[in-house]
């Protein structure tokens, strides 16, 4: 019977854990890992090396050579099973997206030269100037941004806490904690005192959140009209804010109410990759994201008959007619 | 407190914390009692306190296997999403010379096939693809849409 040795492949649950990076046990788990890591490639360096030759040819980048050392990247873990929302993406919306947000002769902004300095007049800023339309170049989701502060923190940090669970079950990511960059003397904050907190969701967890949030969470919130007609940020990103009673629709908080002291309102930003408002109302409306929607609209697109634009018919249906 | 199964054993406990009422247990030393609420001291611990999940150990068989088995998956995803992007250049170039052309034709209809209306957006009644039918497949009885200016 030939004996094997049994590599450890440690610490590949830092991914899954609730773990924080600010525990002092997540950095004795990497000091732990680095030890080993370190142990395994001294201890078969010439044969290992070889196989890690072998391996790379084989284009995975992700981990290293088998034998001599079996540590797991820390790479995203997918799953195998499908996302039901980036499947309507890419199935359904994707290509209506491309066409109507088509633009056939693409405006070029001024190019600025590297290191000038430009101050546009009343607290403007500039914006990221759009790409021309292509194939490639169609607005996608690309990240949600859930962030909670709590005026109860000021008084005692602890206060914080029920935010923090709050979050993670939403999400379940761990967010990280914000602490005040300035003090404000009126509202009794410090700077540096823990004030709130944020956590990004990409990829699968991303459109987890964004389907419970569509299907479960807006239909059951009250007199609820939508988002305004004209939200957006100006480059693409739409935000929209949540009063504490929303907290607890979310089925993770609502079948254990009780464990929260506090409930806490928070603000979600969808970053998406298209550059203008109406892309990006475009987009979030395909995943079901309701707008409100106002009788007196745009007259110019309206008043005379056009040709047929295949796009243009997904919106007759449900569009008020003016005369 | 480093077993992987600690997590139950707080999930026990906070039955009995319920049940025992929150503001009903007085703490002594207000300062460290994380404001005289033990659903604090339980959420802190879940947070900052929870014992990582001890490592996974495979044999190099298991590893190969492991990664292999990975390998072919990053293989499908590629391919599935090189289809994709393969098909979305496809139709985008057929749309680029479809405008061109229509350009050429007449300017006042490409002006207004360019004219965007600001608030397009999906209809509301946009079904998201499910695993299986709704309880209702049609409703016979909607009212039918107005007719658009357009038709």
């Amino acid at each position: 019977m030939s004996s094997f040795r049994i590599r450890s492949v440690p610490v590949r649950a830092l991914d899954l854990g609730l773990l924080p990076k600010s525990s002092p046990i997540y950095h004795a788990a990497l000091q732990i890992r680095a030890k080993s890591t370190a142990a395994a490639t001294t201890a078969a360096s010439p044969r290992s090396n070889d196989l890690r030759k072998n391996q790379s040819n084989n284009n995975n980048p992700s981990s290293e050579a088998s034998t001599g050392n079996t540590t797991l990247s820390q790479a995203p873990i997918y799953t195998t099973g499908l996302s039901r929302l980036r499947e309507h993406y890419t199935t359904s919306i994707q290509e209506d997206i491309m066409i109507t947000s088509y633009r056939h002769h693409h405006k070029q902004k001024k190019q600025i030269p590297e290191g000038v300095k430009v101050e546009l007049k009343g607290n403007k800023h500039l914006k990221p100037s759009p790409r021309a339309s292509s194939s490639t170049e169609i607005p996608e989701l690309v990240k949600i941004d859930v962030h909670c502060m709590m005026k109860e923190a000021i008084t005692s940090k602890y206060n914080l806490l029920s935010g923090v669970m709050a979050i993670q079950s939403i999400t379940g990511e761990t967010p990280e904690i914000i602490f005040a960059k300035k003090g404000v003397h009126n509202w009794k904050l410090r700077k540096g005192m823990p004030i709130g907190c944020r956590v990004t969701l990409k990829g699968d967890k991303m459109y987890q959140f964004l389907d419970k949030l569509v299907e479960v969470v807006l239909p059951k919130m009250k007199e609820w009209p939508g988002l305004p007609e004209g939200s957006g940020d100006g480059t693409g990103n739409i935000g929209m804010g949540f009063p504490p009673s929303a907290l607890s629709l979310f089925p993770e908080i609502e079948s254990n109410f009780d464990m929260y002291p506090r409930m806490t309102g928070f603000g979600i930003t969808f970053n998406t990759t298209a550059y203008t408002n109406m892309d990006a109302r475009l987009l979030m409306s395909g995943f079901n994201m309701p707008f409100q929607k106002s009788n007196s609209s745009s007259a110019a697109a309206r008043k005379e008959s056009s040709a047929a634009v295949g796009a243009a018919k997904e919106t007759e249906v449900s569009k008020p007619k003016d005369a | 407190m480093s077993s992987p199964f600690a997590r139950t054993a707080l999930t026990k406990a906070t039955s009995l914390m319920r049940a025992g009422g929150s503001s009903a247990i007085p703490k002594k030393g207000g300062g460290n009692s994380l404001n005289g609420e033990p659903r604090n001291d339980l959420i802190k611990k879940v947070l900052f306190d929870a014992p990582p999940r001890p490592p996974v150990r495979l044999s190099p068989e298991d590893m190969t296997r492991h990664e292999t088995i990975e390998r072919a998956w990053k293989l499908v995803r590629q391919q599935q999403k090189q289809a994709q992007e393969e098909g979305l250049a496809r139709k985008f170039e057929m749309m680029r010379k479809a405008n061109a052309e229509l350009e050429a034709t007449s300017a006042q209809l490409f002006k207004h096939s360019q004219t965007k209306e600001r608030h397009a957006v999906f209809p509301r009644q946009l079904r998201t693809l499910t695993d299986t039918p709704p309880k209702q497949i049609w409703n016979y009885r909607q009212p039918a849409a107005a007719p658009s200016p357009k038709a």
